[in-house]
């Protein structure tokens, strides 16, 4: 089996631009492509990721970089849509049907016009008025109901990953927060309040050129030790809301693969779509047993400094989340820091790096697609 | 999807159950459900968890939560309560207009302890 390695990003900013996909795309591809000395002619086949765009995104995106043909893969796969491609390229290297892949993932919210991400209205649940919020508000009641947490905690999350943001010229909140702020902000589905919910509009796109080839660029390459996608599983019996299944079993795949533990991993990149999320998934990643969430977060041991960085970019709450291009942007946000290249807010030290998203949104399940990635800088 | 009347005012919902997979579907599957036994659900439930969902105008805010049936059933619904509802509330489904609400049915908080 081929090995693939990571030797290309490229990330735009994150914010509201009202610009087209394909402009957004073309930068973060464009900047991959020279991050890795290449030039299009040498990509074998492209994936993208997106979720709300129109028909063939990843063909609109790439018409002007000259294809010649090359397959383009499109993958919707809701907020794993670019973390699946990844694994899609990832797959097509290592049995040898291709030497070298771009991946991508883009999003252009704005056009949308604002609001909760749109779900299925033919879905029983959306009928009967669940929102991504709701759903995430209504997992902190009972998280914080089953282990006594308290608001300051959940507003303590948005603390620490406003202050990584600010760090990050990437991200689309530059500025930091108070736990006060927070907690002041507008209710949107108690006890979830406006800061705790990731930007509801954020465009932007990311990019990542993947070979078995001898690497060209003058970043070190990074080494994927596992990719794993999972789906949801079909429930309506009762279940615990705060076990967050999907990303247990998702993570316990990806830590067999990597032969790592959540002990070595040094930095993730973390799927806070709310602050709660974040919270919820420090437990399902095994970064804490059950109900040591808060302290978790209160030792510090996941800001920067700590021994367990999460969201060093800033997370989805503060870099923003266009769903499309959350994956990759967190596999870059990994990438760069593996490689030693993010500034201000660089984790000394870091080896091995987790990149987790999840998406959700229809009835019956916890969530639907979930993706982890595992990176260690590679040794060639 | 069925309302049943048990009681006066007090209703159930009738679910699909597959026998093979153990699952309750509810509403019932589009395709696939006369394969599958019909089940009644409720009138009585515990709520598990539940939240207040406000609107960004500053609009009227609505209570959607998930409650938990005898049988191994869980179900989503808005919840009407004339004060603030707790984890562990009994509540009771209720009959709405569907043409105020689709799915023709709330759950409505209640000291009733008949669960």
């Amino acid at each position: 089996m081929y090995k693939a390695k990571i030797v290309g990003t490229g990330h735009t900013p994150f914010g509201k631009f009202k610009l087209p996909e394909e402009r957004l795309a073309l930068d973060a591809i464009t900047a991959a492509l020279a991050d890795a000395e290449m030039t299009s002619r040498d990509i074998d086949a492209f994936y993208c990721g997106n979720v709300f765009g129109t028909l063939l995104a990843g063909q609109r995106c790439l018409r002007e970089l000259g294809l010649a043909g090359a397959p383009v893969i499109n993958v919707d796969n809701a907020c794993s849509s670019s973390a699946t491609a990844l694994q899609l390229a990832l797959q097509a290297i290592e049995c040898g049907a291709i030497g070298t892949a771009l991946v991508f993932g883009v999003e252009c919210l704005s056009r949308l016009g604002g609001g909760t991400l749109p779900l299925d209205p033919q879905d029983f649940w959306v009928s009967q008025g669940l929102t991504m919020p709701a759903l995430y508000a209504m997992r902190a009641k009972c998280y914080m109901h089953q282990f006594d947490v308290g608001l300051d905690t959940l507003a303590d999350v948005v603390v620490k990953n406003r202050a990584h943001g600010a760090l990050n010229a990437r991200a689309q909140f530059s500025d930091g927060v108070t736990r006060q702020q927070v907690l002041a902000s507008r209710p949107v589905a108690d006890p979830l309040t406006l800061y705790m919910c990731c930007p509801s509009t954020a465009d932007g796109a990311a990019a990542i050129v993947l070979t078995r080839k001898r690497h060209k660029g003058k970043a070190s390459p990074v080494a994927v030790l596992a990719s794993v996608v999972q789906s949801g599983i079909h429930k309506t019996a009762p279940a615990d809301m705060t076990y967050a299944e999907i990303t247990r079993r998702t993570a316990r795949l990806a830590y067999r693969q990597a032969k790592v533990r959540p002990a070595d991993v040094d930095i993730a990149e973390v799927h806070d779509a709310f602050s709660i999320a974040e919270l919820l998934y420090y437990e399902a990643l095994g970064f804490c047993d059950d109900g040591h969430a808060a302290c978790l977060l209160a030792s510090g041991r996941t800001a920067l400094g700590g021994d367990i960085v999460v969201n060093p970019s800033g997370g989805l709450i503060a870099k923003g989340h266009p769903p499309g291009a959350t994956g990759v942007a967190q596999v870059v946000e990994v990438c760069e820091q593996l490689q030693g290249r993010s500034g201000a807010r660089q984790v000394p030290g870091a080896r091995i790096g987790l990149t987790h998203v999840t998406g959700g949104g229809i009835s019956g399940m916890d969530h639907a697609a979930c993706s982890i990635h595992i990176l260690s800088a590679a040794t060639s | 999807m069925r309302l049943a009347s048990a009681g006066g005012a007090r209703l159930l919902l009738a679910t699909a159950f597959d026998a093979q997979t153990r699952l309750h579907h509810f509403p019932p599957p589009a395709s696939g459900a006369d394969q599958m036994m019909e089940c009644l659900v409720g009138p009585y439930g515990k709520l598990y968890t539940f939240t207040r969902v406000h609107q960004a105008q500053g609009g009227t805010s609505h209570c959607l939560g998930f409650a938990d049936f005898a049988g191994n059933v869980r179900l989503l619904g808005r919840i009407r309560s004339n004060t603030e509802p707790q984890i562990g509330d009994t509540v009771v489904i209720v009959a709405i207009d569907p043409h105020d609400f689709s799915a023709g049915y709330v759950f409505e908080t209640t000291d009733c302890e008949n669960v």
